[in-house]
């Protein structure tokens, strides 16, 4: 974790404007970061705000915190799926590697996003939410989540995770397009559980009509019509045509 | 990334912000996509973006860093992000990208309709579709609309809520100016999508309604 160095700081707060989480406080005429609020993304040290060099990092002592810091820095790479920025690819690349198929639907539920960070409890509320309503959670080599939960099938995490807090973090996977208004239900119900935010994707295969069925379903959840997305054109080879 | 998908504002200010990345798939076409990429790049430089990083190199286009260390720098696994505020400007990236037929993927980010309309005018056929369905859950949690527009620029979120408040009392106070101020805004952004020319136009905007006392 970043540690402001109480014998160098001299109490100007500019780290605290930085913060993406809000988790420096300025107390006895110095700053100092919370433990408990800090998710690791390291903005405070990247960005040598600081006039007396006064924040340094130390070890990442065991494997959560270590999740939590590859997870929440995005310069870092995740080791398994070797993909830096939260380390997962999504489906940016769907057109060579068919991640998502025709038929099928996948979501991208970014925890977290925008700016109030996550608690790994909350993930896993959604992600067994998900999972129950027939969402087929995606396995440890497309994203990095995965790794914390032993049964996909549940979407259970491990229990010593869930009181790390990460910047952000993506449950995601896939349904069929039958099941995807189950799923959003569920979604839209378990948000009214979590003491966070995500902000949620809907990823497609697209027909020739530029259409995309599963959002028909849109009006009657209540969720409104979009107007913003990521377009894939479909220029990678080998193309996918699945 | 998944902030690119949920850039927030109004339908004329996201009709000058369309973010473009250039992403090889690990286990599909790593293998010799350096060279490949390096022609994208030289097609993304002359179509003029406003931001630009390779993960190669973490330097946006406002570093300070020259075309050819950006170029040089450039090897396999390499993902490129960049943000466009002009629609002929990215069309013009998709066109020459469409010839090129480097076979590397390529993602647009910004209002549906508008991409579609695009890919429509050059002949391409969207193959697959992110679409943002907004945010959810303890949304009183969130900073305010207007600031979001800020931090929904970066795709990890690096912006934090206290720098767009600080940069408005700045400019406020005569301090910088609204360029300088978006420079500011776009330097945590470690994935280049800041778009400091929109950041312009929000500054400038919402200067005016805002008293902001220093923290």
């Amino acid at each position: 974790m970043p540690v402001i160095n109480q014998e160098k700081c001299s109490g100007c707060r500019s780290c605290q404007t930085v913060c993406t989480v809000d988790a420096i406080h300025f107390k006895d005429k110095k700053c100092q970061i919370d433990p408990e609020l800090c998710t690791e993304c390291y903005v405070c040290f990247r960005m040598k705000i600081c006039p007396e060099d006064a924040i340094e990092t130390q070890d990442l002592t065991g494997f959560y915190k270590q999740f939590q810091h590859v997870l929440s820095d995005p310069v870092e790479t995740h080791g398994v799926t070797g993909v830096t920025g939260r380390g997962t690819e999504e489906v940016k690349t769907n057109d060579v590697s068919g991640r998502v198929k025709k038929g099928e639907v996948g979501l991208s539920i970014d925890m977290g996003r925008p700016g109030t960070g996550v608690f790994l409890r909350d993930a896993e509320k959604v992600a067994m939410a998900c999972a129950k309503a027939g969402f087929k959670l995606a396995p440890q080599e497309e994203t990095p989540l995965a790794a914390l939960m032993p049964d996909l099938s549940t979407g259970k995490l491990i229990d010593e995770c869930l009181d790390y807090r990460l910047l952000s973090v993506i449950v995601e996977g896939r349904c069929e397009e039958e099941k995807i208004k189950d799923v959003l239900k569920a979604l839209m119900k378990v948000q009214h559980e979590i003491d966070t935010v995500f902000s949620l994707g809907l990823i497609s295969r697209v027909d020739q009509n530029g259409h995309c069925k599963a959002l028909e379903c849109l009006d009657e959840l209540g969720i409104p019509q979009p107007h913003r997305g990521k377009v894939n054109p479909g220029l990678g080879k080998p193309l996918s045509t699945a | 990334m998944t902030h690119s998908l949920h850039r927030e504002g109004t339908i004329d200010s996201l009709e000058r912000d369309y973010a473009l990345f250039i992403y090889p798939a690990r286990g599909f076409n790593y293998k010799g996509c350096a060279p490949k990429v390096r022609r994208l790049v030289e097609i993304v430089y002359q179509a003029g973006p406003v931001n630009m990083i390779t993960t190669t190199l973490r330097r946006n286009l406002y570093s300070g860093v020259r075309p050819e260390e950006v170029l040089d720098s450039i090897k396999e696994g390499i993902r490129v992000f960049s943000v466009f505020n002009n629609r002929e400007r990215i069309k013009e990236a998709l066109k020459r990208f469409k010839a090129a037929d480097e076979g590397i993927s390529i993602v647009v980010s910004g209002l549906v309709e508008r991409v579609r309309e695009i890919a429509l005018e050059i002949g391409l056929d969207p193959h697959t579709i992110n679409i943002s369905l907004g945010v959810h859950g303890g949304t009183d949690r969130l900073p305010p609309a207007d600031i979001r527009q800020f931090t929904t620029m970066c795709g990890h979120g690096m912006v934090s809520p206290i720098l767009v408040r600080d940069v408005i009392r700045r400019i406020n106070s005569g301090k910088i100016s609204s360029w300088d101020g978006s420079l500011v805004l776009a330097k945590p952004c470690a994935c280049g999508i800041y778009n400091p020319h929109r950041s312009v136009e929000l500054l400038e905007s919402l200067t005016p309604l805002y008293t902001v006392a220093r923290r």
